[in-house]
């Protein structure tokens, strides 16, 4: 049976508008609307019409109602330059992801939540420090953030949108963490995009985390301190120049701007210095990018689960077969996240029959 | 002199009634060393060069008194030594970090000079290593240091103390290999380099 809430859904995912969608199709703009409001059930025609323009599978649309994610909930980076169509995409990439998860969890047990609630830490640097201690982290600069959070039971997708103005979001799920990250940024960058999330996850996990300024100002100066402890960095860091700052922010994994703010805020930096550090970074193209950056960080969980459905026979195409979605879709949510090797060999040497 | 045989206990059965016997919780054990992990990661090169282990050490004598002191056991320093006891099962227990522990082919040493304190205490014995049997205690005290190494590795031992270093350990309980499977915690990469994490997955 035609389920509207999948249409919504898969209008949205699309960034199209009813009327967008109705001029593809030739279908009225009120059609649309009623189809969505479910005061109309669609003939099979309608339906392959709406799957084409769409490029989801009629059987998307034939299934159960689609996981709600509540709006309000959700963490988003870089909210103020969003469109509310890049929203609902987004959010709508939330809903497919968890439906996958919710796939995946029944088939493998993944790492149980290990975070902590610090929505009582008014000081998001206390925040920091408390939540290493809690994972034996200490001083000591993380090596794999991603693997860090799978490891604490944290689900990661990728964010498949093709803008600058969806970094990352996360929200809270069944008591499950899940983050989406945006990777067509630097390594660096969806690092400190993750470590940000990290922040609402565990700062503002009971609270009304809707964009407000001091929510993402907490969740920066969260990432700011995960990232780079302030005892480390003291520790580690004299005299900065813009040669040490460019060659030490590889120890922490961060981008050189992200570096340099910190090492303003520990008091290592002047004022001048920083401004004049920065305009440096900006003239060399740290700006916009990380011109000698580090290697993007993958998924080992994703990997282990794909290497491992692989050894079984099973294809990415049976996967979005069997959650009725469009392979691109799917491709979305975890491929760039997963890394290109995700093939393992299967079997072993070749057997002479005799 | 009396001797007696050795014994080591390692098999999860063995070691939770051995340390039901004695009054001791095997997970509060286990978070004792996760407190002495965790603050011995705390140590930047702008502190001593021995922070790490001096971190470890005091945090996980108190962890030690935190988890257990009660009315089974109090605190003790006797000797000098920074313990807990329990008066009804005649039993001292305290904290040591080791160079390695849960090798069942290497008696952990500790990281720093034991003193004479500890030897009394320990019940010394004049006598060389014998892999099977040692000489018997003759105090009526049993000795026993929650031994942790930098990995995270942990053992109840009964050792025997001798020119500073363990000698000799009458009883050894190991606790855990450093890689508790149901914790979900990282493995603690021992040097300063950065850490790295390998999540599980099972197929169901």
């Amino acid at each position: 049976m035609f389920n509207p809430r999948r249409l919504s859904l898969a209008r949205m995912r699309r960034r199209k508008t009813a009327r967008a969608l109705a001029e593809e199709t030739g279908l009225a703009a009120d059609t649309i609307s009623r189809l969505e409001a479910g005061s109309n059930a669609p003939d099979e025609t309608t339906i392959e019409k709406l799957s084409k323009a769409l490029g989801f599978p009629v059987a998307f649309f034939m299934d159960a109602d689609p996981e709600d994610i509540d709006t309000g909930a959700v963490s988003f980076r870089s909210f103020s330059k969003m469109s509310a169509r890049e929203r609902d995409a987004a959010i709508s990439a939330g809903s497919l992801g968890l439906q996958l998860s919710f796939w995946v969890e029944a088939k493998f047990s993944l790492p149980k939540p290990n975070l902590l609630d610090l929505s009582y830490e008014t000081n998001p640097e206390a925040a920091a420090i408390s939540l290493r201690q809690y994972w034996g982290l200490g001083e000591r600069p993380i090596g794999n953030m991603l693997a860090l959070l799978e490891t604490q039971g944290v689900r990661l997708f990728s964010l498949s949108e093709d803008t600058a103005s969806v970094n990352a979001f996360s929200f809270w799920r069944d008591d499950k963490p899940f983050v989406f990250l945006n990777n067509f940024k630097t390594a660096e960058s969806s690092i400190y995009d993750s470590a940000h999330e990290l922040g609402h996850l565990v700062l503002h996990k009971h609270g009304d985390p809707k964009e407000t300024r001091s929510a993402e100002r907490e969740a920066n100066a969260f990432a700011s301190a995960f990232l780079m402890p302030a005892k480390d960095v003291k520790a580690r860091v004299r005299r900065p120049t813009i040669e040490t700052v460019l060659t030490d922010k590889a120890r922490w994994r961060v981008s050189a701007m992200a570096f340099a703010y910190r090492l303003n805020k520990l008091g290592l930096l002047s004022e001048w210095h920083y401004k004049s550090t920065c305009i440096e970074l900006g003239k060399r193209g740290y700006r916009l990018g990380e011109p000698v950056g580090i290697e993007r960080e993958t998924s080992i969980i994703w990997k282990k689960v794909l290497s491992q459905l692989w050894s079984e026979r099973t294809t990415k195409n049976d996967i979005a077969l069997s959650l009725n979605l469009p392979l691109d879709e799917l491709e979305g949510l975890i491929w760039n996240l997963a890394g290109p090797e995700v093939r393992p060999k299967i079997g072993g040497e070749l057997r002479a029959i005799k | 002199m009396e001797f007696v045989h050795t014994t080591l206990l390692k098999e999860p059965w063995d070691v939770d009634r051995r340390l039901n016997a004695m009054t001791l919780v095997h997970s509060k054990l286990l978070q004792i060393r996760d407190v002495a992990v965790n603050e011995a990661a705390n140590a930047t090169p702008f502190h001593a060069a021995n922070a790490a282990g001096t971190f470890s050490y005091h945090h996980g004598t108190w962890a030690l008194r935190d988890q257990f002191a009660g009315p089974d056991w109090v605190v003790d320093r006797s000797e000098g030594v920074e313990a807990i006891r329990n008066d009804k099962a005649k039993i001292k227990v305290a904290f040591c970090n080791v160079d390695l522990a849960c090798d069942e082919f290497h008696i952990p040493q500790p990281r720093t000079k034991k003193g004479a304190g500890v030897e009394r205490a320990t019940s010394g014995s004049l006598f060389d290593d014998l892999p099977q049997i040692a000489p018997k205690p003759t105090g009526e005290w049993q000795f026993y240091y929650l031994m942790v190494d930098e990995c995270g590795a942990a053992e109840l031992t009964r050792p025997i103390v001798k020119g500073g270093t363990f000698t000799d350990p009458l009883e050894r309980i190991f606790l855990s290999n450093g890689v508790d499977d149901d914790s979900g915690k990282p493995l603690e990469d021992t040097t300063d380099t950065a850490i790295e994490f390998e999540p599980q997955i099972a197929r169901k």
